[in-house]
């Protein structure tokens, strides 16, 4: 008895672990649809009713195959749908840093493959795109250290926990991928 | 049962920790830039992680094949007359041919006249040309190989030089001329001579931009040419620049000071110095040279002519009204401070922004009404309205203060409006000041001094230019538009001694209506006939371009006490040369705002005609106009590549001051956790299963 009910518990458990990444992918979804409402009416469209939170950019890499939709925030109730982008950094100053975050195991999976010289593409709601290309990745401790963030140059910052596999959530290390955009750089 | 949970925990954090020290590893996955960047970065894995230093690094490449530059500057001033002679030497380091474009900037009164280009021991002489028809020549000779150089005015303080086909290797050399007069205040002679195009706000949408524009910010809606005037920087590339400054000053100098640079001063005359820029700290910053004669010998007045054709030139330089007769006004006064809070001003420009608006607010009388305007991306009010300068309304004015934060962006047209607009008629008449405290830092320059145009009527606009190198252009328009008067600070040691200053001309009524007359039989035109307002230690500058030189000339204007009536004799005159060339760039001026106050087209086209003009006969590179030098042969061969680059700017580092925050975000689901528990949980029951099955047996 005691097996079976290990068994079924153990199970749900599994299921349960599984079906976080399955409900990221698939809100990405619903999220996707608020995005191209919002391009046409020109209004922030939540992506469902009783959502508290809005998409602000769409967040491309044509060699990772990632194609997502930022929110605006980044607390746990938004990176739980998507990547969010750090109230610290405004989307509408285009010469910042704009700060992004997202779970190590959903969205931003793909930035342990991600290689300095990668091309990362953003649109924001009015349409402006922005190429940034991959210039340096760092682990900090974000317990002893801080995150730069630049009001005059413009950057990206992807930032995600560290190590990528590990079993328990909430460690201190980040990964951060900084990316520039250099439009004189020929 | 306890057993195998103290087991599975041990097993648990065993796994957990052993995936930790193998992600120490560097990450394999990550393909390697360059062998340099791997052995400098990839020292030890383990520290990595814990110190958390660069994992990988771009080795940046195109520095290694950024254009140099090297820059020397040569100042002759005589009298109140600076020519400037600036020489670029664009040097090609890569192996590939090159055009290079570099935005630097000129103080916001200067005369660019001259553009040579040097090849070796070739010189080649710049033509002024339309705009339109300049950068066509320029674009033609590039195309077909030939060297060529063009001159272009974005913004009167900021220029862009075009050098085009460089060889691999080698090196093209401008040399730019421009003329300025000096600025006389206080008995003290300066000039300036600004090193660096700070990075400017871009307010507005963006809009499309050409593909192969060079600057860091796209055009916007409401800054057209923003890719102009926004060059891009770097902070490890060498922009060397010396100064070397003949100083004939005209009379026997007491001091002579650079007031943020170190520099050598030779004696080669009682009344002739050669001064030289030291070493090349601090070239991010303004440079300024003051200079002033002693005590008894400050000089009232200064005439200058040059006769060149038919035509006679005169300038004028007067400080017609000593500082004691100007008698301390008791008129109450209502000030508004509006202080810059916006992300430029980071650091020593804050800093010196609060200790300056602390001053003010403490000098005010309990007669005098104020109000605080802070703005950076928005703006915010002390009081809703200027409320009496009582201790206690001070001591809130002095709290705000303190409490700014230098931050997000620089849109200081609402902060301006609500100054204006929150005015209030009183019982009694007030009079009506407005301070601007800011760096300057934007590129809606006319949006902004429009808008203090518009909104002026009896009010008095005065600015205080903040930090390394502010927007000198920006600062001393809105005071010409706003009668009011510009100060400099540069340095919390400076903020005192400019204070006090700035506070004699607050409080010291200003002679208004300032007329100059010549005698009835001279026929003469003035440059800039519009002569603003003077406070104490200020100088008239007056140039007319006449038939015959005069023996006197009338000054007449209003002050507190009645009109102000002298005549000055000026028979007594010194021979100058540059002075057609000034009172040509004062004319341009008058009509460039002009331009600038008209909305309709068709007016607005005269006004660009006669500008063109203008500036044409005088040689003048202007909004229109443009300097364009090129070689006779061709020396690229057809089947080469040109790359066009941006020169880049030496970073201001003590600017560049990113925020830092404490990163709260947590990354990770518990995905892993819930499937790890999951397994355990799993294999738990299959263990049941086979011990039950070793106790059967």
């Amino acid at each position: 008895m005691v097996k079976v009910i290990l068994l079924v518990i153990g199970l749900t458990t599994f299921a349960y672990g599984t079906y976080l990444p399955v409900k990221a992918e698939l809100s990405q979804l619903l999220i996707r649809h608020a995005w191209h409402q919002s391009i046409e009416t020109g209004t922030s469209i939540k992506p469902w009713k009783w959502a508290d939170m809005y998409p602000v950019m769409r967040l491309q890499s044509t060699k990772h195959q990632q194609d997502l939709i930022v929110l605006a925030g980044d607390t746990g109730n938004v990176l739980a749908f998507a990547p969010g982008l750090s109230p610290f950094t405004s989307q509408n100053n285009t010469s910042s840093t704009w700060l992004v975050s997202g779970h190590r195991d959903t969205h931003f999976t793909f930035l342990k493959d991600i290689a300095v010289g990668d091309l990362i593409t953003t649109t924001r709601l009015d349409q402006t795109r922005k190429n940034f290309k991959v210039s340096d990745i760092d682990v900090i401790d974000i317990s002893k250290q801080t995150i730069s963030i630049s009001d005059y140059e413009s950057e990206l910052k992807l930032v995600t926990c560290y190590p990528f596999d590990a079993i328990l959530p909430g460690g201190s290390l980040r990964y951060v991928v900084t990316a520039k955009n250099n439009l004189w750089i020929n | 049962m306890t057993a195998t949970l103290v087991i599975l925990c041990a097993i648990f954090f065993s796994i957990s920790y052993s995936t930790i020290i193998f992600k120490n590893k560097p990450v394999t996955n990550n393909p390697p830039v360059s062998s340099i960047s791997i052995a400098e970065n990839l020292v030890n894995p383990i520290n990595q992680v814990t110190s958390g230093s660069i994992v990988y690094k771009l080795p940046n490449t195109t520095r290694l094949t950024q254009i140099a530059l090297d820059t020397k500057v040569e100042m002759d001033i005589a009298g109140v007359v600076n020519r400037v002679r600036l020489e670029q030497s664009f040097t090609n380091p890569s192996s590939e041919w090159v055009e290079g474009v570099y935005v630097f900037p000129l103080p916001e009164d200067s005369a660019v006249d001259r553009l040579t280009m040097h090849i070796g021991n070739r010189v080649l002489e710049g033509q002024i040309k339309e705009k339109e028809q300049a950068r066509k020549i320029y674009q033609a000779a590039k195309k077909a190989g030939k060297k060529a150089s063009l001159i272009e005015q974005q913004r009167p303080n900021i220029f862009t030089a075009s050098v085009a086909n460089i060889p691999p290797g080698e090196s093209i050399t401008i040399v730019i001329e421009y003329q300025q007069s000096v600025l006389i205040d206080n008995d003290k002679f300066s000039i300036r001579f600004p090193m660096v195009v700070s990075d400017r706000y871009v307010p507005g949408k963006e809009i499309a931009t050409p593909t192969d524009a060079l600057g860091l910010s796209l055009n916007t809606h409401r800054v057209t040419d923003a890719s102009k005037v926004t060059p891009p920087s770097d902070p490890y590339v060498d922009r060397p620049i010396s100064i070397n400054i003949n100083l004939k000053a005209g009379f026997k100098t007491d001091t002579i000071e650079s007031t943020y640079h170190t520099i050598s001063i030779v004696n080669v005359d009682s009344q002739h110095k050669h001064i030289a820029l030291n070493n090349r700290t601090e070239l991010e910053r303004d440079f300024e040279l003051v200079w002033a004669p002693i005590a008894n010998l400050q000089p009232e007045l200064a005439v200058f002519t040059q006769q060149k054709n038919d035509d006679h030139y005169l300038m004028v330089m007067a400080a017609p009204v000593k500082k004691s007769t100007l008698t301390m006004s008791k008129t109450p006064r209502e000030v508004i401070f509006i202080i810059d809070s916006s992300g430029s001003m980071q650091g020593s420009s804050m800093k010196q922004a609060k200790q300056a608006l602390i001053e003010a607010i403490s000098r005010l009388g309990k007669q005098d009404r104020f109000n605080i305007i802070d703005f950076d991306s928005k703006f915010t009010p002390l009081f809703t309205e200027a409320m009496p300068a009582i201790h206690i309304n001070k001591n809130s004015g002095i709290q705000f203060t303190k409490g700014l934060d230098a931050d997000g962006g620089t849109e200081p047209l609402e902060a301006i409006k609500y100054a204006f607009t929150s005015r209030k008629q009183y019982g009694q008449k007030l009079l009506r000041q407005i301070i601007f405290l800011t760096d300057g830092q934007v590129s809606n320059e006319h949006e902004i001094i429009d808008t203090v145009r518009q909104y002026i009527e009896q009010d008095k606009f005065f600015t205080i230019g903040i930090g390394y190198a502010p927007n000198s252009y920006l600062m001393t328009k809105l005071a010409d538009y706003g009668r009011g008067a510009f100060t400099y600070i540069g340095e919390l040691s400076e903020v005192h001694s400019k204070m006090s200053e700035l506070f004699t001309k607050l409080e010291s009524p200003a002679l208004t209506n300032i007329k100059l007359t010549l005698p009835t039989h001279i026929n003469a035109e003035q440059a800039y006939d519009v002569i603003p307002d003077l406070y104490a230690g200020e100088t008239i500058t007056a140039v007319f371009k006449l038939n015959a030189l005069p023996d006197t000339l009338k000054i007449t204007g209003n002050a507190l006490g009645g009109d102000f009536n002298k005549t000055i004799d000026i028979s007594q005159v010194s021979e100058a040369v540059g002075v057609d060339v000034l009172w040509g760039r004062r004319k341009l001026e008058k009509l460039i705002d002009q331009y600038n106050s008209i909305w309709d087209d068709e007016a607005r086209n005269y006004a660009r005609i006669a500008i063109t003009k203008l500036a044409l006969d005088y040689h003048l590179v202007s909004k229109f106009t443009s300097l364009v030098a090129i070689d006779v042969t061709p020396s690229r061969p057809g089947l080469e590549h040109l790359a066009t680059k941006a020169v880049t700017k030496k970073m201001d580092l003590s600017m560049f001051n990113p925020k830092q925050i404490t990163y709260q975000g947590q990354t990770a689901t518990n995905a892993n956790l819930w499937m790890f528990i999951g397994f355990i949980l799993v294999l738990i029951a299959m263990l049941m299963r086979k011990r039950r099955r070793n106790w059967l047996r």
